[in-house]
């Protein structure tokens, strides 16, 4: 998830107030951030993906100011019309279709608040923007460009200097060098064109969404800013604008709209307008199990940013919240509930347990694998717990036998984990392997989970349960072995019978196979000295894997 | 030659190595050397801990330990538990005590070899007892049957004598504290659900209102398969509303996520990354008439990682739910605060977290009030209406919570490095205490 880093002098110049480190990290948990640490002034937080608006420094002390009581209710923001035009060729369509804009003029643009901005724009793209695929923000230096803008297509061989290069060169090649390129290039290399943002003086502005143009970059001279956000969802871009023009508003820029005439219609951007949205007090306060009154839960409301007021209709509980244009996450009722659940603390909610009669029961196949268990530790196993995920290596190359079939994983991040394990006893001699320097005999066994493949069910496998146990020293053998099998069969009161059997991980003739009911439940053994040595195995190992399922009464 | 431990060696026996100060100060994070000054014996601290590779020194300003070192503040050290064999039984093996000698912690006292050989039998003397007329050594039935016993004295035993050792069978750390989280779960009315490992992508996220190009869907974060690559989708209209859902809200009062929802994304087959696909299916199949209905799973999931100290890329995780008309976000903390008194972490606290599939969100804290350190936990909250409704097509509040049990675990037997508790190192099992 996100972070976000601030200093706590500019935070608390936004918010009005001082607050120390300690004060703020006790405080800004409760609104919904977690603290991740401060060295001296400077503090990382990390902001949850619902909440973009509070990935700048002003978006997070806007939501505190109010939350600790000092500026409450809904942020004002005024758009004046600026009469700027951008044209939008229907080239894009295909491509990346919309396109929203703003002017800024004004704002104080310091280091600080080129920091923020920088960092808001590099935030959201990694979260909000996923990656930039669906929308991605570019800033010019108004003052630069010549309007009418076009939003239009180039040529692979069109050239201009992206930000970070000295000279000109063609999209195809900034495409596939420029560190950008290289970057996102993905969302539009398949394209024969790409997308360009131009002035009227046909001066690059940029090719989203992979790198501004030098010619147009911000600089610290710069005082008044050209916004563009471009995407291919249309509510993905418009909530990026209204947080970005939102964020640098309250460092004192003014608002300009910007008319993007589409082929067919226009949309004048950026549109802050508020939503309203209708909250039943009584849905609140039954889910939250407190008692709120109208004037409290709207004070509370206010105290996220909203505006509320009794909505006067047939029901008196029901009240009317003003949204901001930049919260993105109100989708539903809850999403207000919860605010005013923030705003009244988390700590302040009394913990209680409801009088739910219910009856408490374990699933069936715990219950046996308890049992199961216990007679195996009382034979003096120590339990050993493995890893589900394994390689054919292990699973068959290691053991003797022929690769088979396996549930596979696609994109394995830790190489070694590409199947997900058939059987249990190489996860046991693994384990062996890896306790060598450890005082011996040694006895391990485990209940474990194994995958197979099962076209007969809805996720296209079966999770199968078995028991495996290992002893390993010097003088481990086949008898010892037996004794095991016939210690845990016994005390399950199963009737069984063993055959002798072959199987590659073990030495010919000292294997058998368990019969219960005259089905095959699993085998036993001394193993082979081959698989000794593949898994660097120095001692004596006897062996035995039991199907769980086979051993378990029926249900 | 016995070895008795010096005033030195007493001191740090009872105090600690240097270098255990050293790994212990260390454990949280890097320091400055300044910082790890102030320990006591820090030069020697360091001097050892460096020579055995547990700490690195960077730019001759920070301290940090090494993967190794990680691994050893979490054991008893060689060094450490030589000095307690010298304590007990006057003896070490050559190299420890050619190690311990050298850093003047013991020294060699006069004596006849082994001062226990002298009153004790050795091990083969107990298999084949030796008694004289008047003094017996093992009980035998002889003895016993005719009664000579009251005639002989017996040989005179040590009983603080060195023992070998024993290691019972017994389960896993984990396991134990799985098993003590199961009981608690049921002692408070808690019906048990179990599961398959892996899972369609639709149970595990669509049904759980998780957008298609949520980041955690990314194959760089789940483990998709092939084989099987594409599998089932659920019967009946579920799949209708919970696609109804992420596009518009359906009927849910919700504005729905706003794109095209794509059933072939859903009919992916992964490992599941929770078990809260469990709590899904349990709802979807759930009749009014089955209310109230309070279910825990405790299921391993799998998330795509690179495995190292602090990452696994399979882990447990403990699941929760209860359906109510009548519950609250006041019973959901009520819930988890009991089950964690019980557990032994009276002192619980919540702060808002975010999940897309509940609103309100909480983070699990808890106070060790032996460490005095608060330990994160993982999250809870009410499944959204967009969850409940598609799934069980009434809205009805739903608690439902699944934090994670590793850090406890680590916590309860210092373990640094969290590969360890899937290492089966005997030397840590074989020591570890009962939950």
């Amino acid at each position: 998830m996100p972070t976000m880093t601030f200093n706590r002098k500019d935070f608390c110049k936004l918010v009005g107030k001082d607050f120390s480190v300690k004060e703020l990290s006790e405080k800004i948990p409760m609104l919904g951030v977690a603290w991740e640490h401060a060295e001296g002034d400077e503090i990382e937080v990390e902001v949850f993906p619902n909440r973009p608006d509070m990935l700048s420094v002003e978006g997070l002390a806007r939501a505190f100011s109010a939350f600790v009581n000092i500026d409450v209710g809904l942020p004002e923001y005024v758009v004046e019309d600026g009469g700027y035009k951008v044209h939008v060729d229907k080239s894009v369509t295909a491509i990346r279709p919309y396109i929203v804009c703003a002017v800024v003029k004004g704002a104080k643009l310091d280091d600080t608040a080129i920091k923020s901005l920088l960092q808001l724009q590099e935030k959201l793209h990694a979260s909000h923007c996923r990656r930039r695929a669906k929308a991605a923000m570019g800033v010019c230096d108004l003052d630069k460009i010549k309007f009418p803008v076009k939003y239009t297509t180039g040529a692979p061989n069109i050239n201009f200097t992206p930000l970070g290069w000295d000279t000109p060169h063609p999209l195809s090649e900034i495409l596939k060098k420029h560190p950008r390129g290289i970057e996102y290039g993905w969302i539009i290399e398949r394209n024969t064109v790409f997308p360009i943002l131009a002035d009227a003086k046909d001066m690059i502005l940029s090719m989203p969404p992979i790198v501004n143009s030098k010619d147009a970059a911000i600089t610290v001279k710069t005082k008044n800013l050209f916004i563009d956000v471009t995407g291919t969802d249309p509510k993905t871009v418009k909530e990026v604008l209204n947080i970005v023009v939102t964020s640098l508003a309250d460092r004192g820029g003014k608002l300009y709209s910007v008319d993007i005439d589409y082929p067919k219609l226009t949309e004048t951007t950026p549109d802050l307008s508020p939503r309203i949205a209708k909250l039943d007090l009584n849905y609140a306060n039954k889910l939250l199990g407190i008692k709120l009154g109208i004037t409290e839960a709207i004070d509370l409301l206010k105290r996220m940013r909203f505006d509320a007021v009794e909505f006067l209709d047939s029901k008196e509980s029901v009240i009317e919240v003003t949204v901001p244009a930049y919260r993105t996450d109100i989708m539903h009722p809850i999403d207000l509930v919860e605010d005013i659940a923030i705003a009244y603390g988390y700590e302040n909610f009394k913990p209680e347990l409801p009088p739910l009669f219910t009856v408490g029961e374990e699933s069936s196949d715990e219950e046996f694998n308890r049992k199961l268990i216990s007679i195996m530790t009382g034979l003096g196993f120590q339990e050993a717990l493995t890893y589900v995920l394994s390689n054919s290596m292990k699973l068959f190359t290691n053991m003797g036998l022929k690769e088979q079939p396996t549930v596979r994983t696609v994109n394995p991040r830790t190489v070694e984990f590409t199947s997900v394990r058939t059987w249990l006893l190489p996860s046991l001699l693994e384990a062996l392997a890896a306790n060598q320097h450890n005082p011996f005999p040694q006895k391990l066994a485990e209940i474990g989970e194994c995958l197979v493949l099962d076209n007969s069910t809805d996720t296209g496998t079966r999770t199968i349960r078995k028991l495996a146990a290992v002893i390993c020293y010097d003088a481990a053998n086949l008898t010892e072995c037996r004794s095991v099998v016939n210690s845990i069969l016994g005390n399950l009161g199963l009737e069984y019978s063993v055959r002798p059997t072959e199987h590659p991980s073990f030495i010919p003739s000292r294997v058998g196979e368990i019969l219960i009911n005259g089905k095959p439940a699993g085998f036993f053994g001394e193993i082979h000295p081959a698989v000794l040595s593949n898994w660097k195995l120095e001692k004596a190992v006897i062996a035995l894997e039991l199907d769980v399922s086979a051993l378990q009464p029926a249900r | 030659m016995p070895y008795v431990l010096t005033n030195e060696g007493k001191e740090f026996l009872s105090k600690g190595l240097p270098e255990r100060h050293v790994l212990t100060f260390l454990r949280d994070g890097r320091r400055t050397m300044a910082e790890l000054a102030t320990l006591p014996g820090s030069a020697i601290g360091i001097g050892w801990a460096r020579k055995a590779g547990w700490i690195r020194i960077i730019d001759n300003l920070f301290v940090e330990l090494t993967d190794e070192g990680r691994i050893a503040s979490g054991l008893k050290l060689p060094m450490e538990r030589a000095l307690e064999d010298v304590e007990r039984s006057g003896e070490t093996s050559p190299e420890n005590a050619q190690l311990l000698l050298s850093r003047g912690l013991i020294r060699q006292v006069p004596g006849k070899a082994g001062i226990f050989e002298k009153i004790i039998p050795r091990m083969s003397e107990i298999s084949l007892p030796k008694h004289t007329e008047s003094e017996y050594a093992q009980l035998t039935p002889e003895i016993i049957k005719t009664g000579r016993w009251k005639e002989m004295q017996p040989k005179k035993y040590d009983v603080n004598a060195p023992a070998p050792q024993l290691w019972p069978g017994k389960r896993h750390i984990v396991q134990q504290f799985l098993e003590k989280v199961r009981r608690i779960w049921i002692e408070m009315g808690f019906k048990e659900m179990t599961g398959n490992l892996s899972e369609v992508a639709f149970w595990n996220f669509d049904a759980l209102y998780q957008p298609q190009d949520h980041p955690a869907r990314d194959l760089a974060d789940t483990f998709y398969l092939n084989p099987p690559e594409s599998v089932q989708l659920p019967g009946g209209n579920i799949v209708e509303r919970v696609s109804a859902t992420h596009t518009n809200g359906w009927t849910t009062g919700s504005t729905g996520w706003k794109y095209k929802w794509s059933a072939d994304i859903a009919a992916k087959a992964c490992l599941r990354t929770h078990t809260t696909c469990l709590s899904a299916r349990t709802l979807a199949g759930l009749r009014k008439e089955d209310l109230p209905a309070k279910y825990f799973a405790i299921g391993r999931c799998f998330r795509n990682e690179t495995l190292d100290w602090k990452h696994l890329c399979e882990f447990y995780q403990v699941e929760g739910i209860v359906v109510d008309e009548s519950v609250t976000f006041r019973h959901l903390l009520g819930y988890l605060k009991r089950f964690y008194a019980k557990l032994g972490f009276p002192n619980a606290r919540f702060r808002p977290a975010y999940f897309p599939y509940t609103e309100m969100s909480t983070e699990i804290e808890v106070w060790d009030p032996y460490k005095k350190v608060w330990l994160e936990l993982g999250g809870a909250g009410i499944f959204r209406p967009e969850v409940v409704k598609p799934l069980m097509n009434i809205d009805i509040p739903v608690l439902a919570w699944g934090p994670g049990v590793e850090r406890l675990v680590m916590n309860a037997y210092n373990i640094a490095d969290i590969r360890q508790l899937y290492g089966n190192d005997l030397a840590l099992l074989r020591g570890a205490k009962m939950w």
